[in-house]
């Protein structure tokens, strides 16, 4: 990220049509032959072109390559409009500009392809406001600017300054789409909490291909995803992917629409995945951002996603405990508990019982993940898994007689912690235990259980024997 | 082995890949105005990077999976109304008995 650097410098006094934003403050002379470090900001006179209004301050000036970002608060007061730009050297090709609140509203962005855009912010607006200008392609210097704007002279500022979108233009653009807002109302209601819209997008859908969308989550927050489908595509699987790869859960109904909830107590960047089973057609992605403070707001009963644990391991088991049960397993019996140490790997002894077994490991906060393996006796791999609660299937065979009992290992961080682990067991059809080996390893410190559960006596598993189709 | 559909701003998806595997990844504007579209794909050490070329609709890059099993690409498309469709082939792979680097 480019770094921010106000430059503050106030020209004109009425919005005239003509007038200049003027040059940045040049930095201080030097003396000829000085060599060294100097204050200030670049010099914009050569490349900055004028303003169309007169009273335009520029607050920003830097230099960077694609995916850079100038950024600056604006103050306006509450009863005013302010027209924001951004304007760049010839070596940039393009620059997107957007406008927030310090709640994280979007009050406005200019994402079209070219390198002049403008946004007009009226009332209602929060009084400080944070505007963001990326380079989305090529390099350069960028600065970023701000007029005052009376409320009555909103539409002739919009557009001597070629503002695309009026404040409101974008939500009329996406009220097009038959019901949506009443659609997005009652969704809201019926999960709770407060919410502030940070995208919506219609995306293509198409049974013989995925649609992917990516969308990031702040520390401790809470993202909505609402998925409204055309009538010309029917049953939209929707699967939610973390950065690594992991499926975090699906999306459930709400007749043809989908929706689910995702939190994180760290910023993270997720992917939907979205298929329909049949048809052509598209979607309105919808996604809200929870407002600070009101994620205990959200209905319990909401399918609610998290990345990482928020809980303690205690919490976190129990919660796991009411999904399994809910998926039919019985319950479980703890064989290991304990903290992982960040960046080192434990190993645990396990004695497994015959049939297939599932081990799950449930991590609680502060744990931002688990790299779980469980390997036999004689060192093979029988299986792994990675994510907050891991969980592993394995086909235990009849142990011999007097052979050795595993060990267990995990990895941990530079800091010690401590490491406790317990054992759940249930449902067992065969009481001989045999020896396996499971060994974790986590991202960050903190604390894991693991739980064995037995699958025969729900999750029956059969031999199959295949042959060649008869014609 | 990989495709997807998607539209303006970054796409992320994580890719399994064969360890010792080389691939081929591409994406192209299929609806709308692109005004830019690049590619990369991220391994844990290694990232390849698609060069921007005015002149191509699209973007296209290779990458080897190295020792991982799992490769982040990401789509960063830029335009107006865009739909982009991105690919993923494997190009080459090692023998067998062959240590991935």
């Amino acid at each position: 990220m480019i770094r921010r650097r106000a430059l503050g410098l106030v020209i004109g006094s009425a919005l005239a049509l003509g007038a200049c934003a003027g040059p940045s403050k040049a930095p201080p002379s030097a003396a000829p032959g000085r060599f060294g470090r100097i204050e200030g900001a670049p010099n914009t006179k050569t490349w900055l072109p004028p303003t169309p209004g007169g009273q335009a301050e520029v607050l920003a000036v830097e230099g960077g390559v694609a995916g850079d970002r100038v950024m600056s608060m604006l103050e306006v007061p509450e009863g005013d409009c302010a027209v924001a730009i951004a304007r760049a050297t010839p070596s940039v090709d393009d620059v997107d500009l957007f406008a927030y609140g310090e709640d994280g509203a979007v009050l406005g962005s200019d994402e079209g392809s070219d390198k002049s855009p403008a946004l007009l912010v009226c009332p209602p607006h929060p009084r400080r406001i944070l505007l963001v200008a990326r380079i989305a392609a090529g390099h350069g210097l960028v600065a970023i600017g701000a007029e005052r704007v009376a409320l009555r002279d909103a539409p002739r500022a919009a557009s001597v300054y070629r503002v695309r979108y009026q404040p409101g233009e974008l939500a009329k653009r996406m009220s097009v789409w038959p019901g949506l807002d009443e659609k997005v109302e009652e969704h809201r209601r019926r999960i709770g909490g407060r919410w502030v819209d940070v995208r919506r997008v219609a995306v293509p859908l198409d049974a013989r291909t995925p649609t992917r969308v990516s969308a990031s989550i702040d520390s401790e927050r809470c993202l909505d995803v609402l998925i409204a489908p055309s009538d010309e595509v029917t049953a939209v699987d929707v699967v939610l992917q973390s950065e690594d790869g992991r499926v975090l859960g699906r999306a459930q109904s709400e007749g043809r629409d989908r929706t689910l909830i995702v939190c994180s107590p760290t910023p993270v960047s997720i992917s939907l995945e979205l298929r329909p089973h049949l048809g052509i057609g598209l979607a309105v992605v919808m996604l809200s951002r929870s407002e600070e403070g009101s994620e205990p707001d959200i209905d319990a009963e909401a399918l609610r996603l998290d990345v990482y644990s928020f809980g303690s391991v205690a919490e976190e088991r129990k919660r796991h405990d009411a999904i399994q049960a809910s998926l039919g397993y019985p319950p479980a019996r703890v064989v290991a508990s304990g903290t992982l140490p960040l960046g080192r790997r434990l190993s645990y002894p396990l004695d497994l019982p015959e049939g297939c077994v599932r081990l799950d490991w449930v991590s609680g906060a502060p744990l931002r993940g688990v790299e779980a393996f469980l390997y036999a006796p004689d060192g093979a791999l029988l299986a792994k898994e990675t994510g907050k609660n891991p969980g592993l299937f394995a086909a235990a065979r009849p142990r011999p007689r007097g052979s050795t009992r595993a060990r267990s290992r995990a990895r941990g961080p530079s800091r010690s912690s401590s490491t406790r682990s317990t054992v759940r067991r249930s449902c067992w059809r065969n009481t001989r235990s045999l020896p396996a080996v499971c060994s974790v390893a986590c991202s960050r410190r903190a604390s894991s259980r693991a739980l064995v559960r037995s699958a025969p006596c729900t999750r029956a598993t059969s031999r199959a024997r295949l042959s060649r189709a008869r014609r | 082995m990989d495709e997807a559909l998607g539209v303006q701003g970054d796409t992320l998806a994580t890719l399994q890949v064969e360890p010792g595997a080389c691939y081929l990844a591409l994406a192209v504007g299929v609806r709308g105005d692109v005004a830019g579209l690049s590619l990369a794909a991220q391994t844990k050490r290694t990232t390849a990077q698609s060069r921007l070329d005015a002149a191509v609709p699209g973007a296209a890059l290779t990458f080897c999976a190295g020792a991982e099993d799992h490769a982040l690409l990401e789509v960063d498309a830029r335009g107006l109304g865009l739909v982009w469709m991105s690919a993923v082939w494997q190009i080459a792979r090692s023998r067998l008995g062959e240590v991935p680097r």
